[in-house]
């Protein structure tokens, strides 16, 4: 058993560190950023060659392994960087390398790999939420094109996006989760609607998007028709390694230590000392949990459930250093402000603890996770 | 004899504010308060007044009905779950409390509040004593012209919207000693005073306080005591207004897992969401068991009694209402994390509820100091008494 990086892996961190110190913008992070700042940093990155930081390299990115992406991660997490928009990088991307034609690739993963397309995700739908695959908006065939009609809904970061992919129901079959497919939307093409959704924390990240007889090419079809929930399927487990958000946390964490250590009123409470010592024990759990998952990616074990417990433990972490980082803050986290205001760290503790409530629902909630690892780590049920 | 019941009396005004409210406070009535300046619905205030409500727990003498504890813990329940943002807190509970332990000066400015004429706010916090009301940097002193007041307070519920200002402050001792504190009151508009005004996390308004030598007028004397006394029934008032949320949010993610389905079924007939449910409630009615028991121990003789109460109430309460808040978003789903719904509304009110005069942790610390004093009785000789 060896836990180490190697000494080439200690330098490429020391890399990606200067690199990060010298190009992190000053954007606030957590929030959806605006076109113009995601555009920029996502072709700063590009420009260096770590903007697919997971993508081989025949696909424009770095050929980087899975160590050093995680590597990669935790300094990006360290430095504050803005997150990457996921959508086309960390799912619509490898969906294409995967099940794309080669036109498709050619069309879209260039785009995606040097920063000058953004994407968005349509999956949910009004009815269909945890139960995704009850899914209703339709595609039906008219010559060379699919017709969609139908609702999408919390939609992350659609009003900035130039398309979207998205689950559409081609067939009604016997089985609901037969007669799905997945399609490329181009947003602006006529007949689509955007609606902002507000959300608790005061801020527009989310939308719902309108199809009404929207008219997408058949060669935006990926995979075979009807065949879109296996490709859903791949995606949930594809991101095995970094859903449980571990950089994240550290990161989070040694924020908090360092508003500790400014206000003597929590630095001299011992209580507070204890609670910080019991989240990074639960933080090494998950960490050491979550180095397991990469070893067997790195030695090419498919992905199981292992990714379900990943998410489950990490978004658990997350809420309860939100909540404490609330309960730290006194009277300074009372007043209620924008995001977007410069200020005090506490009162911006707050709108991240009420839109971090998402986190255990979104991405299939963690109940449903655990009816995953009940079926497929436990052999339990139907 | 064991008796948990409200009288009739009491029932015919908890009722009288449920149906107001329910007419009068619909969310989008919350909703243009929060959105106002002020952080209230036009007209609102001046009904309750009207009704009488804003004298409730004060003496006849001062235009009050000379009620207790129980009725003004069964507005505050009402308060909280029709999520109404009014001041009643600041005004009346804070405020008034100190106005009517005061006496003397202090009284005509209380009728002025009660009859609905005149707002207040009570400013007894600053930061560094973080959920202390008794540390006070804040200094008063004497001079030709009477008392002035130099100092920063902060979170002073409902400033903005305050005529007049009461103050604590220092004539002697340290920053955390319990004695040599007044109350002083301070006109809105005084010299030297600065107040910055935002917006409340769960509703209502506040102000940070920069005093630089504001001429102040003092009311009553050592004013220590009584502030914690006050302290402890705006905690207990908070409490009942929790868990008229957290019973809110009960009955309304009951009712929408009823109504929500997935996987060709109700959300209401999966199992794990039924004992997510049966969680929730267990939470609420142990939560409604420590609202009796302070409704009760407010009254008791012994300061101690009543101070330990509510460090009790709130101790529990901000663990339970945390849980009930979190979970109705959990089993609402992504439609609970928006704006449009009011359980996130409800979430925030909880999330502020929380922090207000002094976390689970602070006031658990209380529990142990106040149990470790000498004098200790149970809850079943304090209702024999």
């Amino acid at each position: 058993m060896d836990f180490s990086f190697t000494r080439e892996d200690e330098l490429f961190r020391q890399e990606v560190r200067e690199w990060l110190q010298a190009n992190v913008p000053d954007v606030r992070v957590g929030l959806t950023m605006s076109r113009e700042d995601e555009l920029a940093w996502q072709q700063k990155l590009a420009s260096k060659g770590w903007l697919a930081a997971a993508w081989p390299r025949e696909y424009g990115g770095p050929g980087w392994t899975a160590t050093q992406r995680y590597i990669w991660d935790e300094e990006c997490a360290r430095a504050d960087a803005p997150y990457v928009s996921v959508f086309g990088l960390t799912m619509c991307g490898p969906v294409l390398m995967k099940f794309g034609t080669e036109a498709q690739k050619a069309e879209h993963l260039p785009p995606i790999a040097n920063g000058t397309r953004l994407w968005c995700q349509g999956y949910s739908e009004p009815g269909a939420g945890s139960d995704l695959a009850s899914l209703r908006t339709r595609a039906e065939r008219d010559g060379d094109h699919y017709v969609v009609n139908g609702q999408k809904i919390w939609n992350t970061a659609a009003h900035i996006a130039d398309w979207v992919f998205c689950l559409v129901r081609t067939q009604s079959g016997e089985r609901k989760q037969e007669g799905i497919s997945f399609l490329l939307i181009d947003m602006t093409t006529p007949g689509i609607e955007v609606r902002p959704i507000r959300s608790i924390d005061g801020e527009h990240h989310l939308n719902e998007i309108f199809f009404e007889n929207v008219r997408v090419p058949v060669e935006n079809l990926v995979g075979e028709e009807g065949r879109g929930w296996t490709i859903a399927k791949y995606l949930l487990g594809h991101e095995r390694t970094s859903i449980a958000g571990v950089p994240i946390h550290k990161a989070r964490l040694t924020k908090m230590r360092q508003l500790v250590a400014a206000d003597p009123a929590l630095a001299q409470d011992p209580r507070v000392a204890e609670e910080l010592a019991a989240f990074s024990v639960d933080l090494m759990a998950l960490e050491f949990t979550n180095l397991r998952a990469l070893e067997r990616a790195q030695k090419g074990v498919p992905p199981g459930p292992e990714s379900s417990g990943l998410k489950i433990k990490g978004t658990e972490l997350q809420q309860a250093m939100e909540e404490y980082l609330v309960e730290m803050g006194a009277w300074a986290s009372l007043p209620w402000q924008s995001l977007h205001n410069e200020g005090d760290e506490f009162a911006r503790a707050v709108p991240f603890y009420n839109i971090g409530r998402a986190s255990t629902i979104y991405g299939g909630s963690n109940e449903i996770q655990r009816n995953v690892l009940a079926k497929f780590a436990l052999g339990l049920g139907g | 004899m064991m008796d948990f019941s409200l009288t009739e009396e009491q029932n015919l005004l908890k009722n009288s504010v449920a149906r107001y409210l329910r007419d009068a406070y619909r969310f989008e009535d919350y909703l243009s308060a929060v959105a106002s300046p002020e952080g209230m619905k036009g007209g609102a205030w001046r009904q309750m007044a009207d009704m009488g409500w804003l004298g409730l727990a004060f003496d006849d003498a001062a235009g009050g009905a000379g009620l207790g504890p129980i009725e003004l813990l069964s507005l505050a329940e009402e308060f909280g779950r029709a999520n109404c943002v009014e001041p009643y807190l600041a005004n009346v509970v804070l405020a008034g409390g100190m106005l009517a332990g005061a006496g003397g000066d202090g009284v005509p400015l209380l009728q002025e509040m009660i009859a609905g004429r005149e707002q207040l706010a009570l400013a007894c916090y600053e930061s560094a004593g973080r959920y202390d009301p008794m540390y006070c940097e804040t200094r008063a002193f004497e001079t030709a012209d009477g008392w002035k007041l130099s100092g920063g307070k902060t979170t002073v519920l409902n400033g903005p919207n305050a005529g007049a200002l009461l103050v604590i402050a220092r004539h002697a001792g340290l920053p955390a000693d319990a004695a040599g504190l007044g109350l002083y009151r301070v006109g809105r508009a005084a010299a030297g005073l600065q107040r910055q005004d935002y917006p409340l996390l769960g509703g209502g308004v506040a102000s940070d306080l920069v005093l630089q030598d504001v001429p102040a007028q003092r009311l009553g004397g050592e004013a220590g005591q009584l502030l914690q006394e006050v302290v402890d029934r705006a905690i207990a008032f908070t409490c009942a207004d929790a868990v008229g949320a957290m019973q809110a949010l009960l009955a309304k993610t009951l009712e929408y897992l009823k109504t929500r389905k997935q996987f060709d079924r109700h959300l209401a007939s999966f199992q794990v969401l039924q004992h997510r449910m049966v969680d929730m409630f267990i939470e609420v009615e142990q939560s409604r068991s420590m609202i009796m028991m302070a409704m009760v121990r407010l009254q008791d003789p012994d300061a101690r009694q009543r101070a330990l109460a509510a460090a009790a109430c709130k101790a529990y309460l901000h663990k339970s209402s945390k849980f009930v808040a979190q979970q109705a978003i959990q089993l609402h789903g992504g439609i609970g994390l928006t704006e449009e719904l009011d359980v996130g509304h409800y979430f925030r009110r909880l999330t502020a509820f929380g922090t207000l005069f002094g976390d689970r942790r602070h006031q658990l610390q209380r529990v142990a100091v106040l149990q470790n004093a000498p004098v200790e009785r149970t809850v079943a000789d304090t209702i024999a008494a």
